[in-house]
């Protein structure tokens, strides 16, 4: 117990005597090292002056020149990692994607605590999807115990670039670049780059702040950071260099999931094709296939349905961009084909609209009369269609 | 040779003499290290922010002017690491729970004690009396580190101390067994 009358000096003699370290070796031969330039991406490590000024007292080796080059070109040897990036840090409402590799294999997990759900037994459950990918088939589970409880089989595919991390990538080109080589983090020997740049986001302008901090040695990453708009919300991530277990790529099918076989149901689709198609998929959203006609396609056409007095705009799946806007087309059985979402209905009324309750419609669109088009359930029609998919330039 | 002049040393710092770098070091790293401990509370951490601030100060020595203490220049570029730290500390939702492992052995109870009180009093708070009272500071050097007025860091200063009487005087004896570290 401290002394009432003497406890500013106790406290304060407490904390002074804390035995105070030595700098450590290392951080005397950064010191010594030559500045790094700014923005320049690496700096000489000329040896001969450096190891006039730094040999004469430490007589060691210069660290070498260590660039963010080298922690991407590090970073792509890899076979198996396991990647654990935050995202919406700071928002409230942070989710979580895990990249587990293992040569060929990969699994990526999508989990978010924000989307937990109560159920009537005040029972709370997550949400989240997962995708294997095993070079033998694509498999995707998409689990809302409130909404869906979804399980779609593709062929093989290779895993999109988006996950395919790279550290290069992550650092903006226009973004003033601080490199700190030699330093420690947690313990362990690093170096770390700086990245600080802005951007316009709604007519303002916005800070954003990148840290990659990279192994000394081996140059892997360990950990980055991102954040945004004077460091209000952002993105962590760890990299860890490890074989993942097993069971990442394991999934189980539930007895009350819905399965979705695309490679069955695209042949079958391709198989029955005539006029086009309307899909209904599973979030409730209508995408029509019609012919694409010889005039330069159009982003907005009127849809009509026989059924119903309502009239509906097809609303053509473009891509964005600079530059002229690209729209996605399809090349069925040698025919060329556009795809659309349907706009003007809510998704309730997706669900109850006269026209889509049976097997097939009848519709106008623009001035195309289609007889006898398919209805097909699907979990997803732009994955459905995507080994047909061809971006084509929009008419402005 | 040992400089007396802090701005002679920080020229000759700038020049990159090794003498004078060795200097540097020995002048601050401990000290340095010492602040951001007790700020952090994380050794660990501190081990890094230390690193990280020398090494930033070899880099910006430049801006020191001479127009106070080398010693005050270099406990703001500190200060300056460590708010980067707690900012991304704050968002990645970092638990304090290591740190606490780290006070507990091979330090004795007071030192136990003494940090974990300090980790209830706020940063602000915190900062202005470990540079004062821990980091020998004066007021008008710890209001140049600080970046605010001496009255305010006079007053950041008095409160922490209250606070910390309040917390480890005669009516808060065991407080090892319950404190958090607050988080401001």
């Amino acid at each position: 117990m401290f002394n009432p009358s003497s406890i500013d000096e106790e406290i304060v003699s407490v904390l002074r005597e804390v035995e105070l370290p030595q700098a450590p070796t290392d951080l005397t031969l950064r010191m010594s090292a030559p500045k790094p330039r700014r923005r320049g991406l690496t700096w000489l490590a000329a040896s001969g002056i450096a190891t006039l000024v730094g040999g004469l007292v430490f007589g060691t080796a210069m660290h070498p020149t260590v660039s963010i080059a080298q922690v991407s070109a590090a970073q792509s040897g890899q076979l198996e990692y396991v990647v654990t990036e935050t995202n919406g840090v700071g928002t409230g409402s942070p989710w979580t994607i895990t990249t587990s590799r293992d040569g060929n294999r990969w699994s990526v997990l999508f989990s978010s605590d924000s989307t937990k759900h109560r159920t009537a037994k005040t029972e709370i459950q997550s949400a989240f999807a997962k995708l294997i990918m095993d070079g033998k088939q694509t498999v995707q589970i998409i689990s809302n115990p409130s909404l869906l409880d979804v399980v779609q089989l593709d062929d093989p595919k290779p895993i999109p670039d988006a996950y395919r991390f790279d550290i290069k990538r992550l650092l903006r080109h226009d973004s003033k670049l601080t490199t700190i080589l030699g330093t420690t983090w947690h313990g362990q020997k690093v170096d770390r780059f700086e990245a600080k740049g802005t951007y316009r986001d709604s007519g303002k302008t916005q800070t954003i702040e990148q840290l990659v901090i990279a192994d000394a040695v081996t140059h892997l990453p360990i950990h980055s950071e991102e954040f945004r708009d004077s460091l209000s919300w952002g993105s962590v991530t760890d990299y860890e260099y490890r074989r993942p277990p097993e069971n990442v790529f394991e999934y189980k099918i539930s007895p009350k999931s819905k399965v979705f076989d695309l490679h069955k149901q695209r042949a079958e689709f391709v198989a029955g094709l005539t006029t086009g198609a309307l899909f209904l998929d599973y979030r409730r959203q209508a995408t029509i296939l019609y012919p694409a006609t010889s005039k330069a396609s159009r982003i907005f056409t009127p849809v009509k349905f026989n059924e119903s007095p309502r009239s509906l705009q097809a609303q053509l799946f473009t891509e964005m961009r600079l530059g002229p806007m690209l729209a996605w087309t399809s090349t069925i059985n040698g025919r060329r084909w556009e795809s659309a979402t349907l706009r003007g209905l809510t998704y309730a009324e997706v669900k109850t609209f006269k026209p889509f309750q049976g097997d097939k419609v009848s519709l106008t669109i623009g001035n195309t009369k289609l007889d006898s088009v398919p209805i097909i359930h699907v979990y997803d029609a732009q994955q459905l269609l995507e080994p047909f998919l061809e971006k084509l330039k929009v008419s402005p | 040779m040992y400089c007396v002049d802090d701005l002679e040393l920080a020229r000759r710092v700038a020049a990159g003499e090794p003498q004078a770098l060795i200097q540097l070091l020995d002048r601050f790293y401990g000290p340095v290290f010492r602040f951001l401990w007790h700020c952090s509370g994380s050794k660990e951490d501190a081990e890094d922010l230390a690193s990280q601030a020398l090494l930033r100060a070899r880099t910006d020595i430049r801006s020191y002017r001479g127009n106070g203490p080398l010693a005050a220049w270099m406990y703001k570029v500190a200060r300056s690491e460590l708010l980067r730290y707690r900012r991304r500390q704050a968002l990645a939702l970092v638990v304090a729970s290591k740190s606490r492992e780290e006070l507990v052995a091979p330090h004795n109870e007071d030192f136990v004690v003494v940090m974990s009180a300090v980790a209830m009093v706020p940063f602000h708070q915190r900062t202005a009396f470990l540079l004062i009272e821990v980091e020998g500071l004066t007021i008008e050097e710890a209001a140049k580190s600080l970046g605010v007025p001496p009255g305010t860091v006079k007053s950041r200063c008095f409160n922490a101390k209250k606070r910390l009487r309040e917390i480890l005087g005669p009516a808060y004896p065991e407080v090892s067994n319950h404190v958090q570290p607050i988080v401001d």
